[in-house]
């Protein structure tokens, strides 16, 4: 009689990419379903199961683009993309487990193409173009400073810290940034730094070194024996 | 003076950075992801694709076929795109005829070929197509630089002779005795009716000469001086050897011997003159086989020969020093009998003193000689007085 009953449940049971309601997270109390089954689902031809994927992920790679371009315009062009590249190249994931992993670095990819995009716009004279068609930087939004990101609850001195150290760290290079914030703030390990920024693990710990030295003059900051290149 | 620094708290920093984008945020974003998501699926992309997607190709694939791309580009350009019609100078303007007369002139052309006039000298084209270039050197002298790899034929025509070339640099100049057509690099045909065969190729630092008057041909020379290897026969005799076309043949080098005509040649071509009358021309080649093989055994016969035409010309002297030569060359049994008795009848049209003493010389060498009756004769002629 018991088997019977489960079978029945299993039957009555809606499948699972409808338990996931759409266009938000999971319901309270639903089972937590992984990011590999949800891969899976993908790659079978669902669609749904992106979208849960999406809500997962996008609040971390959303901020974390926001915090590197220092442009919320940018950022969520950049996810966008990013969304839709992992969307196309999802088939190719040997690692469905590691979809985060994955995401992070075509995001961290897509921020380095921005980059790139801006220094040519910007050694051309062409600046404001970029500007223009995202309604960033030069026209429609100043630069997103770091204070911009913190909670409503920060407190006015750390929203000052804040600021300074943002001020700080437009002093060094994209790249010198992008590292160093992977590191202090999102605390991603060397090697996963060395991964997302296309450099080698020593170049990783240079770049962090420098922006080191550079806060070390203004903030008594203490430095890991694992960040020393 | 240093600044006193403050504490950074990084764990509190990062906890003070919210991890919230906000639900507005995230809506309005994947609405706009999902207005770009397309219809078909991944997994429903061409099989060639999901074999070969782009975006795994190595980078040497993308290299390759770039360079691929570029290499047919340019291809097409060369061979379809880049400079078809006809050859104009490089203002557009088409050649005519062009004259400088107190100064050179340069004249540049569309497929960056170039030619120098110089003083007092006139060109004219005859035919610019797309395949071909036809000038005409009217009087003086033209360097040519014709741009390699082109594919126009270019012919210069100068009366004398014609030069035939398609990428090089040489110079023509012509006036009313010769025209003179040197290469300083690459390699041209000179076609000529003057030439054997009609035509000559030239190479680089080679340089031919074609006489008006006596339609004949200096050989290819080399621009640096030849060592002589062969000696050089009495100066009586050499006044202005002749070498024949043939010495102009493909097959010439820069290597002196290679330019010499060879010895069976010569001789068949002195039979063939001298069976047709041409007496200048055989007279000629029978000094050039004497200048060139004095060695030779035949060189003693070619030089009685030779002795015999200056004989019938009247020449007296050079019949002499002609029948000298081949007795003092090698000329044996009745060859040498036929010279001495040759000698002695020209000696004895200007100096019978000579002729009595060679007369003697024969009659003591050959007591029993074949020529005794001959020359008893003209002996006895030779001592008597002459005739008021």
């Amino acid at each position: 009689m018991l088997p019977l009953l489960s079978l029945s449940i299993v039957a009555v049971a809606p499948p699972l990419h409808l338990r996931l309601v759409q266009g938000s997270r999971l319901e309270p109390g639903a089972r937590e379903v992984s990011d590999a089954e949800l891969v899976h689902l993908v790659q079978s031809g669902q669609r749904h199961p992106f979208q849960e994927l999406y809500n997962r992920h996008v609040d971390r790679v959303l901020l974390r683009a926001g915090r590197l371009l220092r442009s919320k315009y940018e950022a969520q062009d950049v996810v966008q993309d990013a969304f839709l590249e992992a969307l196309r190249d999802l088939s190719k994931l040997r690692e469905p487990q590691r979809f985060g992993a994955w995401l992070d670095r075509i995001v961290m990819h897509q921020v380095h193409r921005r980059f790139r995009k801006r220094r040519a716009l910007s050694m051309l004279g062409l600046s404001s173009i970029l500007g223009q068609r995202t309604g960033s930087l030069q026209t429609q939004e100043q630069p997103t400073s770091l204070d911009q990101f913190a909670h409503v609850s920060v407190s006015p001195d750390h929203l000052a810290q804040l600021r300074q150290l943002d001020v700080l760290l437009r002093q060094v290079s994209d790249s010198e940034r992008s590292a160093w914030m992977l590191r202090r703030l999102d605390e991603l390990a060397l090697a996963e730094i060395a991964v997302q920024c296309d450099c080698s693990l020593a170049t990783a710990k240079r770049r962090i070194a420098k922006v080191d030295q550079l806060l070390s003059r203004h903030f008594s900051f203490v430095q890991s024996e694992e960040d020393k290149p | 003076m240093t600044l006193p620094t403050q504490p950074l708290d990084l764990a509190a920093t990062r906890a003070q950075l919210t991890d919230d984008a906000g639900a507005e945020e995230r809506a309005q974003l994947w609405a706009r992801i999902d207005a770009q998501i397309p219809l078909e699926q991944p997994s429903r992309r061409s099989v060639w694709s999901r074999l070969y997607p782009a975006a795994t190709w190595p980078r040497w694939v993308w290299a390759f076929g770039s360079a691929f791309v570029v290499l047919n580009i340019w291809f097409a350009y060369e061979n379809f795109l880049r400079d078809r019609g006809a050859l104009t100078l490089a203002n557009g303007q088409a050649l005519g005829t062009v004259s400088a007369e107190f100064s050179p002139r340069a004249l540049r052309f569309s497929d960056r070929s170039t030619i120098a006039l110089g003083v007092h000298s006139q060109l004219t084209a005859l035919a610019m197509t797309d395949d071909q270039v036809l000038l005409r050197l009217e009087r003086g002298a033209a360097q040519f630089h014709v741009q390699k790899g082109g594919h126009r034929r270019w012919r210069i025509e100068t009366g004398l002779l014609a030069v035939e070339v398609i990428g090089t640099r040489f110079s023509v100049d012509r006036s009313a005795e010769r025209v003179v057509v040197s290469v300083t690099e690459g390699r041209v045909l000179v076609r000529s009716p003057a030439l054997t065969d009609g035509v000559v190729r030239l190479d680089a630092g080679q340089e031919v000469t074609v006489r008006a008057e006596a339609q004949r041909l200096a050989p290819p020379q080399s621009t640096v001086p030849l060592q002589r290897t062969v000696p050089l026969p009495p100066p009586a005799l050499v006044d202005a050897p002749v070498v024949p076309p043939h010495s102009a043949a493909p097959a010439a080098s820069v290597a002196p011997i290679a330019q010499q005509p060879s010895l069976p040649w010569l001789l068949s071509q002195a039979d063939q003159a001298r069976a047709a009358g041409d007496t200048p021309r055989a007279t000629s080649l029978l000094k050039s086989i004497v200048q060139l093989y004095p060695g030779d055994p035949q060189a003693a016969l070619s030089s009685f020969s030779l002795g015999r035409n200056y004989q019938r010309e009247g020449k007296w002297t050079a019949a002499d020093a002609a029948y000298g030569w081949a007795l003092h060359h090698g000329a044996s049994g009745s060859l040498r009998e036929d010279c001495y008795l040759r000698r002695i009848e020209v000696q004895l049209h200007y100096q019978r003193d000579l002729a009595q003493r060679t007369a003697h010389e024969y009659l003591a060498l050959y007591p029993q000689g074949r020529h005794r009756a001959a020359i008893e004769p003209m002996l006895r002629k030779s001592a008597a007085p002459r005739a008021q």
